[in-house]
């Protein structure tokens, strides 16, 4: 891979660092750890620029290495610790003063509830607008697969969050039974 | 007050992806960069 090529990657690889971040908080739900994930994935697109084809997405490549970072992390994790549940558990809990708002920190604790692949595939779909054949690529599974875990996930969080009726989760629709009264 | 639950998961994914990137990120770009050129 040429020099040129790297100096092309740098400014791509600076903007996309805002998203992955947040990919990577909403994933394991610790900023330190987020950050450590996203740091590896830099090094990572940098060493293996050449297994990047030009003129596909950047930021879809860039999530594919930083998802697999996370799921060979956590294999590892689950091997070498007893309790992963428990110590994932705790350490998904957001606090308040990280993110203030108490809204959000409901939220975020109802998001953290549910199950790894559940969550990745809410948030790259529902959050970052990926399509379902996109993030199928990114997670190495079938799109059907991640349309299920797609609607379980929004079906469980809804439960969570204690929401009744059907939701609409489309952007810009505002159907009345999407609509949700919340309690505050 | 009524809101979707997709677009609290946007605003709440939004607020994640405003914050400030951090220096480090820039300093290990220009550290790769660097080493890319002494080599």
């Amino acid at each position: 891979v040429s020099a040129q090529q790297h100096d092309s990657l740098c400014e791509p690889l600076i903007k996309a660092v805002p998203n992955l971040r947040a990919f990577a908080i909403s994933l394991c739900g610790d900023v330190d750890r987020a950050d450590d994930l996203v740091q590896e994935t830099l090094v990572k697109a940098w060493n293996s620029l050449a297994s990047f084809e030009q003129g596909t997405n950047l930021k879809a490549w860039l999530f594919t290495i930083l998802r697999n970072t996370y799921f060979s992390e956590c294999r590892k994790l689950r091997r070498e610790v007893k309790d992963p549940d428990g110590e994932l558990a705790a350490k998904l809990s957001v606090s308040p003063e990280q993110h203030g708002h108490m809204d959000m920190v409901d939220f975020n604790a109802a998001l953290a509830k549910l199950s790894d692949d559940q969550r990745e595939a809410l948030i790259l779909v529902g959050a970052e607008g990926f399509s379902y054949e996109e993030v199928a690529r990114i997670c190495g599974c079938a799109v059907g697969t991640v349309k299920s875990r797609v609607n379980r996930a929004r079906v469980r969080l809804a439960e969570l969050l204690q929401v009744e009726g059907t939701i609409d989760w489309e952007a810009g629709k505002t159907r009345r039974s999407a609509m949700i009264e919340t309690a505050r | 007050m009524r809101i979707l639950l997709g677009q609290r998961l946007r605003a709440v994914y939004a607020s994640l992806v405003r914050e400030p990137v951090p220096e480090r990120f820039l300093e290990l770009l220009e550290r790769l960069e660097a080493t890319e050129k002494a080599s």
